[in-house]
């Protein structure tokens, strides 16, 4: 296979004499970065949304990294995950914001677009992105430019509170049959419990049943047979099998979960932080359905640099201590993060851990959500859609379609 | 207002209120066109860069080299790593190279103008380039600083002039303002030579403003005689501040469109579009605005009908703990209505909420409230708004049936006046003047009343209890749509203006406030 020249015009200047002037990039930018500390280090802020055992590990390596003497010094500021996402957007552009934020690659699209966050293609190399699972850096490209590097990953994953359930579900069927042996009308024990309502949390059914919530482009792709299917089958699961509770937010699915009122739950790893005492849980990997996995969302976490950073070289030198094996094993053993190194998995310790195994599988059966701002016009409308047609009895394959163009209407509106 | 009475003034205050609001409309269209130019000339100024780095990097030809470009809106080619590329049956990497925009990015490459920064290891394949084409990447150096207008300093110098022309418009005896006026032009030509054309848009109204004689009288009493304005001095900035200034910007906003972070001009397409019904029949606007209005009527009535009826229980006094009644029927209002809002969302949850656990007590068929029809969704709304705003209209009527003497009654009951006569012939036209300007205040309110339609129905089902606010607030946060969702607040604006001011002239409500 040829490989294109290479010509680096801008950053080596205006003396290059032109043709054939091949200036590749150093194979090991990091540690050329890493090395020359002359100067003082310089200060990054680094703006993150972490809480509890997460914060504490973050907070950790910040430490670390300032004892470390590279090239700058971190400070860390927790922000409320509420607010992170609009103070950074209003922030950065103004030149206020942080060096550093910790965010879902969900937002890369808009971001990217708006001249928010810096693509970090001009530092990271293959050898150092080879530390990842290959989806969490798959997610981060946007427009063919990778921006930020990944932290840990985020999907959900079914919980089972053991003392209601021995069950391990291989299939949809299954896993509706060990709800409905665990469903107790009686003492109000619900089969599965999840934001029954919401697109985020049906998204494995509808992959399950082998339909697409988007296309290639970013449009709604839910208008099919097969997500009208598995809709119908999520109805069913509320409806006629009644093992799901009609009006379930996320607050209270959890309430249900950790009060043994619920069998089963679909629900991510941030879930393990709220888990009461005494609840017996096991994670198992979402079933599958004919053979496709139920595969949810998945969310690779990263640590982004700001566009408007003025020590991107610097900053970009934090992102790399923060993200490299031995800080992830660090952020595993103090918070049970399922981080996105390959590494950390091959430990004999993580392999032994039921709960991250389980999560790591579910890495391998996830789809990527998509980085897009047309996901912007999307969630809202199919939240809407699933609302009608599970609870509110139209017909999912109207409710769908009409949600469906509604989207593509509002999109094509707003030009994007 | 001295000099030409009061009739005068109060002809030329609408006038100059909307010279006003023309004003900073005008200031409000200048500062975003101000911010569209300047990402304009980023754009050219990083076209610039690309050109010239792209000479200078003129790559050898590489004859059925192959590039993954991103087609579409992209202006720059981009060539990825094969990791990262998208490979043609991985659907989770979304975008697979058949959609790439080949024709770009051909043209792209060609031109020598992409922003491809990956290792060169990592570029490979993905869509073959077509023959004769070659390929080079260059890298930009770190973003391209913007040249910013010099318009502070221009815009000092602007109003050092105009400011010129006032004063000598002002100082001169009549006989020479003519000349005066000639010496103003001049002022306000050299301001536009520094500041363009919207820096003489602005001035024009400015000037115009200026020498029109309501407002010049204001300000020569602010040149003369300007102590009683140091006295509003502090709540004219604050409200110039904290209303005049985003209000304005709002109102030039919805004159412009936004998408990835660069404003364009689009003049009244904005509310155009907001107003006309959509391609696909899409009367959005107008139930929204029907159900807006049956929210706010019904709340309205609501709150004046239990805030009354408490307020005559309160007034006579409903045993020893009458005081403590009064605190408890004021606190709804001293929670913050989110908590307040939540709380009844969970009342109204079908299966564990605490009203359908009343019904099923009571024997009766529990409603799927927060579901999928529109009236208990609706009345969800309305009960939990209802119970927000009767302690206001509460407190202001107490307030006012205090102040109606004693003797009215007395005397009508010695006439034989029954109970709801007094209350008809007295109570109501005695609390006219104090409830006519709360239930405007409570008609705008509600109108805007967004925590409750958001936090509580949240539109359900499928957007129908939506109102104006919350529609706007989609537009703005879920679509992005900064200048649409302007525009829908300028809408809301407007509405609210024409139904105060209407209500004005129709009750003289707030008449005494002005007299």
């Amino acid at each position: 296979m040829r490989k294109l020249s290479l010509v680096w015009g801008g950053a080596v200047g205006r003396g290059g004499s032109g043709g054939k002037k091949e200036t590749p990039p150093s194979d090991e930018p990091v540690a050329k970065a890493a090395a020359k500390p002359a100067k003082a280090p310089v200060k990054l802020k680094l703006w993150h949304s972490y809480r509890g055992a997460e914060r504490a590990a973050m907070e950790a390596l910040v430490a670390g990294y300032n004892k470390a003497g590279r090239a700058g010094t971190l400070e860390a500021q927790a922000i409320p995950f509420d607010a992170l996402n609009d103070k950074i957007t209003a922030a950065i552009p103004r030149g206020h914001g942080p060096d550093l934020f910790i965010f879902a690659h969900n937002m890369i699209g808009p971001w990217a677009d708006a001249g928010i966050v810096e693509s970090v293609g001009a530092w990271a190399n293959e050898k150092l992105l080879g530390r990842f699972a290959d989806a969490t850096v798959e997610a981060l490209v946007y427009k063919g430019d990778i921006y930020g590097l990944p932290l840990a990953f985020k999907t959900v994953a079914l919980f089972a509170n053991r003392a209601l359930t021995k069950a391990e579900p291989k299939t949809l069927d299954e896993l509706v049959t060990a709800a409905k042996a665990a469903r107790n009308p009686e003492t109000g024990v619900y089969g599965i419990v999840y934001d029954a309502l919401k697109l985020y949390t049906n998204a494995p059914w509808l992959h399950a049943f082998g339909a697409r919530i988007v296309d290639d482009e970013a449009l709604p792709a839910f208008d099919t047979p097969e997500a009208v299917a598995a809709v119908k089958w999520a109805r069913a699961l509320m409806l006629e099998h009644k093992v799901v509770p009609e009006e379930t937010s996320t607050h209270l699915a959890n309430t249900l979960f950790n009060t043994g009122k619920a069998a089963f739950m679909v629900a991510g790893p941030w879930f393990l932080a709220e888990k009461a005492e005494g609840v017996e849980l096991a994670v198992l990997p979402l079933p599958e359905h004919e053979g496709r996995p139920a595969a949810p969302f998945m969310g690779s976490e990263a640590v982004m640099l700001s566009a408007k950073s003025a020590n991107k070289q610097a900053a970009f030198d934090a992102m790399e201590f923060l993200t490299n094996d031995a800080s992830a094993r660090l952020r595993w053993k103090q918070s049970r993060q399922t981080v996105a190194n390959k590494a950390v998995y091959e430990d004999a310790e993580v392999k032994a851990d039921p709960v991250t195994s389980a999560f790591r599988t579910q890495l391998d059966r996830s789809v990527k959500m998509s980085s897009s701002p047309r996901m912007q016009a999307i969630w809202s409308e199919a939240d809407r859609a699933l609302h009608r047609s599970i609870k509110g009895g139209v017909d999912p394959k109207e409710a769908l379609a009409e949600a469906a163009k509604r989207i593509k209407d509002d999109i094509q509106r707003a030009g994007k | 207002m001295t000099s030409s009475g009061p009739e005068s003034s109060g002809r030329s205050s609408p006038l100059l209120a909307a010279a006003l609001l023309g004003l900073l409309v005008a200031a409000g269209v200048g500062v975003g066109a101000e911010v569209a130019g300047r990402s304009a000339d980023r754009d050219a100024d990083s076209a610039r860069a690309i050109s010239a780095a792209g000479r200078q990097a003129q790559g050898e030809r590489v004859e059925g080299a192959r590039v993954l470009v991103f087609g579409g809106k992209n202006k720059y080619g981009i060539a990825t790593g094969d990791r990262y590329s998208l490979h043609p049956d991985a659907s989770r990497t979304g975008e697979p190279p058949d959609k790439a925009d080949r024709d770009l990015a051909a043209r792209v490459v060609t031109e020598q103008t992409p922003r491809a920064r990956w290792s060169q290891d990592s570029v490979t394949a993905a869509t073959p380039l077509p023959s004769g084409r070659g390929a080079a990447l260059v890298t930009l150096p770190p973003t391209p600083t913007p040249v910013h207008h010099p318009w502070l300093p221009a815009l000092g110098a602007w109003l050092l002039c105009v400011g010129l022309a006032f004063a000598l418009a002002q100082l001169a005896p009549a006989g020479v303002r003519r000349f005066a006026g000639a010496a103003g032009l001049a002022c306000l030509r050299i301001a536009t030579a520094l500041t363009g054309p919207i820096g003489a848009a602005l001035g024009g109204a400015l000037v115009a403003l200026l020498l029109w004689r309501p407002t010049a009288r204001v300000l020569g009493h602010l040149l003369f005689d300007p102590v009683p304005y140091y006295y509003v001095m502090p709540a004219l900035i604050g409200l110039t501040v904290l209303i005049m200034v985003p209000f304005s910007i709002g109102v030039g906003m919805s004159l412009f469109k936004y998408l990835d972070g660069a404003w364009s001009f689009v003049g009244l397409s904005n509310f155009v579009e907001v107003l006309s019904v959509g391609s696909s029949g899409d009367t959005r606007f107008y139930w929204t605005l029907f159900v807006t209005i049956l929210w706010t009527g019904g709340n309205v009535f609501f709150h004046v009908a239990i805030g009354l009826a408490l307020a005559l229980l309160l007034k006579d006094g409903v045993g020893r703990l009458t005081a403590v009644y009064r605190v408890l029927l004021v606190l709804p209002w001293a929670i913050p209505n989110y908590i307040t809002a939540l709380t009844w969302k969970g009342m109204f949850n079908k299966e564990f909420g605490a009203v359908n656990a009343i019904l099923r007590m009571v024997g009766m068929e529990p409603v799927d409230w927060l579901g999928s029809t529109f009236l208990p969704a609706f009345s969800a709304n309305l009960v939990t708004n209802t119970w927000l705003g009767f302690p206001f209209m509460m407190v202001v009527s107490l307030g006012a049936l205090q102040s109606i003497p004693e003797e009215l009654y007395e005397a009508a009951k010695v006439d034989g006046a029954s109970a709801w006569t007094r209350f008809v012939r007295i109570t109501l036209p005695l609390l006219k003047p104090a409830l006519f300007p709360a239930v405007i205040l409570g008609c705008i309110w509600t109108f805007n009343m967004f925590n409750i339609i958001y936090l509580v129905s949240g539109g359900a089902p499928n957007g129908e209890t939506d109102i104006l606010i919350t529609e706007a607030y989609r537009a703005f946060r879920v679509l992005g749509r900064y200048g649409y969702a302007a525009a829908y607040s300028s809408v809301i604006f407007v509405i609210l203006l024409t139904y105060t001011i209407i209500t004005n002239r129709l009750t003289r409500s707030t008449e005494g406030a002005f007299d």
